[in-house]
């Protein structure tokens, strides 16, 4: 975005301004119909909606000027609101990171020693001096250096060492990922013997293996040897052994790689006599100097490039709500939701996993079954027919009938975008529907009953709106904690009041409605009658053709009508599935109600059919090394229904951007990786680059206890400096628990020794001098 | 077709399995890590509505390669719910066979009761449960997940003195995350975490067992 700022002033002075947003959209109509005064109501020529076409360089109009007045304004608005969030942001991460600093053996620890990395960054490099340590500033490095500086690159244990990873590199090239010495025996045996592998033993395994078992363990040690050697694992990276200030050469495998490939390809064009050794000395002895020094806050450091690139992130609403884009949240709330709330319910879940190459051609068919289906979407209407059964009944079984017919799309419309079929679609409205359709129906009574009631002044609704706020307040206690917002129980318990006297209000007014519209009706009823009697014939005539069907059908109406003392009758479209009619059956009283409108609304809301948890999927085009690469991307996750597909999509490249999901189902470093390519995601938007030396500090920290842990005030409660924990927020329930517990502290945090007066323990004040006294 | 997606699972599963017990070092040969859906029918049969094979009969029993009697049983329980009877029919078995480990693969869900008579007898016989869907592929083969592998306790208090840590000060992994109990690790253990990262080439880190 920001990067384009240049061209958009270059844009705005000599070509135009174009299109004015406010809250990320054209400028809103007044009451009265426009825009601005001056314009007419209702225009809708551009630029009546905010469109400017003058530019700078030639003056603008009034209007445009004026829309540009808000827009700017809108800007300082969302900068001043911004401020505070991002702030806020910045003070969670330096409270939780400021005792972190780089110690005298190179690990990062926090100030009560526990290790949050084993090398700052992973590679142990300060970031400030890795500017040369890449191969587009080798040249420079060689052309300012001292030819044929003198000793070698590495210490012989060092060097030793690499030499042992560069054979077994070799000779592992093409190892798969299971190697032992008893598989390696195993394959030989198997070579050697003629096993049966078929017949199964009370133990689960077959006559083969357990003889090559036994052969194995029978085995002499010497025997054995020669299979051991297949049994080794990759030697672990001099790093890991050795440490920088131990040895000459320690450096990270990645550098390492670097020099080796520029002098191989590179270091001859170059006009230097610089020799491959000389030249390998000197980068050495360059990445060494540029370790981290001891002492340095590499966790306040880090808190700092996570906040001030996030004042730059404007609060500007960032969603791609269009066909076809995902909607994904970004900036300063998505930030927020990884750092400090760390909720595991994220605003814009997703999951994208790549299709395997092979079976391309199914993706269509798995984003159809993974896409949602509303009944709505395959109705084609809905008759409504309300009828009254007073005579030849007795008092008690007078009733008010709905007849209600669902006619559905034919499959043509939809079998190439939904997966459902005209029969899935039915057993769902006999099963699901008509019972969900009932407990709506009967809420709607009962809702209207104690509206009535209400207005006759006997009984206050006092017990409803208690319970309203209160289930409020829990579901807000998340959210409280990155809102610092006091929930107002007075407020919203007379929010709830008025709405529900609007509703009654709205009700009554409804039913006078209701009175003209039954005249309608009736009318209607007629003409559907006739179509019933229609396809009664046409339903009689399919019956009669084969007996089994029509047992079935019985068995199906029976089942629908027994579901609920409601439903008085039930008919289907046995050929072709294409409708169905229930007959319910209510009360006289205070059963009138506006069905069609409540029918309407809930047809909306009703999923037909649906994978748990995911809404949306989406196909979409990567490019990736081996070429174009189709990935299935979803809004909303379920890992484990996913797992269900692995014939067809590539599950070892299963991401998705819910860092709870992939911890609970990968593992805590899983989601390390996570939390850092989800950050790095938000700042990419903006065009910000964050080094990933503070990201993998940062997740790592998060990662500490094994569990994802966020940068708030719960949190915080791990920390080991009481002082550190009362410095950051509620400083009493803090010390109030400090007291209680007999906690100590024991000075060591940056906090605690501002606060008995000490100087800090960072930086020059990492060290201390110890005398000897006697 | 229900058929052929039952017993797709079925080998799937089994498969999981198999790499599970190679990874924690027990005796596992090629050929069963490599077995194909095609092998696994023959060695099975292809109608487990038909109970060919019934959930029964894919019950392993591998033994450790650095020590022989120290194995280890995967149970497949019939019931989709798993209840307390089950468990204790396993048990007997094990004391039979004086066998102290085993995994039950479970198809649906547990027992609350069930499960705590499996942490009730922690200490003597180590039960764990799986649940077949998170079986139906092997986490740790994925991209994001890490190279894990368990330290020995000679190892752990090495690591220790080199960085003249206590327990404590060590990054941590909660025993139920599951690389942990892919690995079926102890409270008390340490895992060597070896990253690919983008600075250093590999990485290597370490976390304790909680």
């Amino acid at each position: 975005m920001f990067s384009h700022e240049e061209k958009v002033n270059c844009m705005q002075i000599s070509g135009l301004l174009g299109q004015i947003e406010l809250e990320g959209r054209r400028p809103p109509l007044m009451l009265s119909g426009k825009t601005l005064p001056s314009f007419l109501a209702y225009d809708s020529s551009p630029r009546a909606g905010g469109f400017v076409a003058g530019r700078f360089l030639t003056g603008i109009r009034p209007q445009e000027y004026f829309f540009h007045c808000m827009a700017g304004r809108e800007g300082l608005i969302d900068t001043a609101v911004k401020t505070s969030r991002s702030g806020y942001l910045q003070r969670c991460l330096i409270k939780h990171l400021e005792g972190i600093i780089v110690n005298y053996d190179m690990t990062v620890r926090d100030s009560d020693g526990s290790i949050v990395q084993f090398y700052y960054g992973e590679d142990g490099l300060d970031i400030s001096k890795t500017g040369f340590l890449s191969p587009k500033q080798f040249p420079f490095l060689t052309d300012n250096s001292e030819t044929g500086s003198k000793g070698n690159a590495f210490d012989k244990k060092v060097a030793k060492r690499m030499k042992k990873i560069k054979k077994w590199n070799k000779s592992n090239k093409w190892r798969s990922k299971r190697c032992s010495a008893f598989l390696e025996f195993s394959k030989e045996f198997a070579e050697e013997h003629d096993l049966d592998n078929r017949t199964l033993e009370k133990t689960g395994r077959s006559k083969g293996t357990t003889e090559t078992i036994r052969s194995w363990q029978e085995l002499e040690e010497a025997q054995k040897e020669r299979y051991i050697k297949h049994d080794i694992n990759a030697p672990d990276p001099v790093t890991g052994v050795f440490r920088p200030f131990q040895y000459k050469g320690v450096l990270p495998e990645s550098f390492l790689q670097k020099i080796q490939d520029f002098s191989k390809y590179e270091l001859t064009k170059l006009p230097t006599s610089i020799s491959e050794k000389g030249f390998l000395k000197l980068l050495c002895d360059k990445a060494e100097s540029s370790y981290c020094q001891p002492g340095e806050a590499v966790g306040l450091l880090c808190a700092q490039s996570i906040g001030e690139p996030s004042t730059q992130m404007t609060l500007n609403t960032f969603h791609f709500a269009g066909r076809g884009e995902m909607n994904v949240t970004l900036g300063i709330p998505r930030l927020v939701e990884i750092l400090m709330v760390a909720s595991d319910k994220i605003k814009t879940p997703s999951m994208e996993v790549p299709i395997l190459a092979h079976c391309q051609d199914k993706a269509k068919k798995l984003q159809m079954k993974f896409n949602k289906v509303i009944l709505s979407e395959v109705l084609e209407k809905v008759t409504v027919n309300e009828f009254l059964s007073v005579s030849n009944v007795s008092k008690s079984q007078r009733s008010r009938n709905f007849k209600l017919r669902f006619h559905f799309l034919k499959p043509k419309f939809y079998t190439d975008r939904l997966d459902v079929t005209p029969s899935s679609i039915l057993h769902y409205m006999e099963k699901t529907y008509i019972k969900n359709l009932l407990t709506k129906i009967k809420k709607k009574i009962s809702d209207f009953q104690l509206a009535k009631m209400v207005n006759s002044g006997h009984i206050r609704p006092v017990l409803v709106t208690h319970t309203r706020p209160a289930a409020a307040d829990e579901d807000d206690a998340d959210e409280d904690l990155s809102d610092m917002e006091e929930n107002d129980n007075t407020a919203s318990d007379v929010k709830a009041r008025q709405k529900k006297q609007e509703e009654q209000e709205y009700e009554e007014k409804e039913e006078e409605k209701e009175v003209l519209e039954e005249e309608e009706n009736v009318e209607m009823d007629d003409n559907d009658d006739e179509e019933d009697e229609e396809d009664k014939d046409s339903e009689e005539d399919d019956t009669l053709t084969s007996s089994v069907d029509r047992e079935t059908s019985e068995h199906r109406i029976q089942f629908v009508v027994l579901s609920s003392s409601n439903i008085a009758d039930y008919k289907y479209d046995i050929k072709r599935e294409l409708w169905c009619e229930f007959t319910l059956q209510f009360g006289l009283l205070n059963s009138k109600i506006d069905l069609t409108s409540l029918i309407e609304e809930h047809a909306k809301e009703t999923v037909v059919h649906c994978v748990p948890g995911i809404n949306r999927c989406l196909l979409k085009e990567v490019k990736s090394q081996q070429g174009p690469e189709l990935h299935i991307c979803t809004e909303g996750i379920n890992i484990l229904e996913i797992f269900l597909y692995a014939d067809i999509l590539d599950l070892n490249r299963l991401y998705s951007n819910d860092i709870h999901a992939i911890a609970n189902m990968y593992g805590i470093e899983a989601a390390n990786k996570v939390i850092i390519k989800e950050i790095k995601n938000v700042f990419a938007a903006y065009g910000i680059e964050v080094d990933y030396r503070h990201l993998s500090l940062l997740a790592d920290y998060m990662t500490f206890e094994g569990t994802y842990k966020a940068f708030n005030r719960r949190a915080i409660e791990t920390c080991a400096s009481c002082l550190q924990q009362m410095s950051f927020e509620t400083t009493m329930s803090f010390l109030v628990k400090a007291s209680l517990q007999g906690a100590y502290d024991n000075l060591k945090s940056p906090s605690s020794q501002i606060v008995a007066g000490k100087p800090i323990s960072c930086g020059s004040g990492a060290f201390e001098l110890l005398y000897k006294l006697f | 077709m229900d058929d052929e997606q039952e017993t797709y699972k079925l080998w799937r599963i089994r498969k999981t399995i198999m790499q599970l017990c190679h990874d924690r070092g027990y005796l596992v040969t090629q050929d069963e890590l490599d077995q194909t859906l095609e092998e696994f029918k023959g060695q099975f049969g292809d109608k487990p509505s038909e109970r060919k094979p019934s959930r029964s009969d894919l019950i392993v029993l591998v033994a450790h390669n650095d020590d022989p009697t120290d194995q280890m049983f995967v149970f497949f329980p019939e019931e989709p719910n798993v209840g307390i009877k089950t468990i204790k029919t396993y048990c007997q078995r094990m004391q039979e066979e004086n066998i102290t480990r085993a995994i039950i693969v479970v198809q649906n869900r547990m027992t609350p009761s069930a499960k705590q008579s499996l942490t009730d007898m922690a200490p003597k016989y180590i039960l764990e449960q799986f649940l077949e869907a998170e079986l139906l592929i092997n986490i740790t083969e994925h991209m994001l997940v890490p190279e894990h592998v368990v330290m020995t306790p000679e190892e752990k208090t090495e690591l220790l003195s080199r960085y003249k840590l206590k327990e404590s000060q060590l990054p941590r992994i909660q025993q139920g995350d599951p690389v942990a109990r892919y690995f079926g690790l102890k409270r008390g253990q340490v895992v060597k975490i070896i990253r690919n990262s983008e600075t250093a080439g590999r990485y290597v880190s370490y976390r304790l067992v909680v």
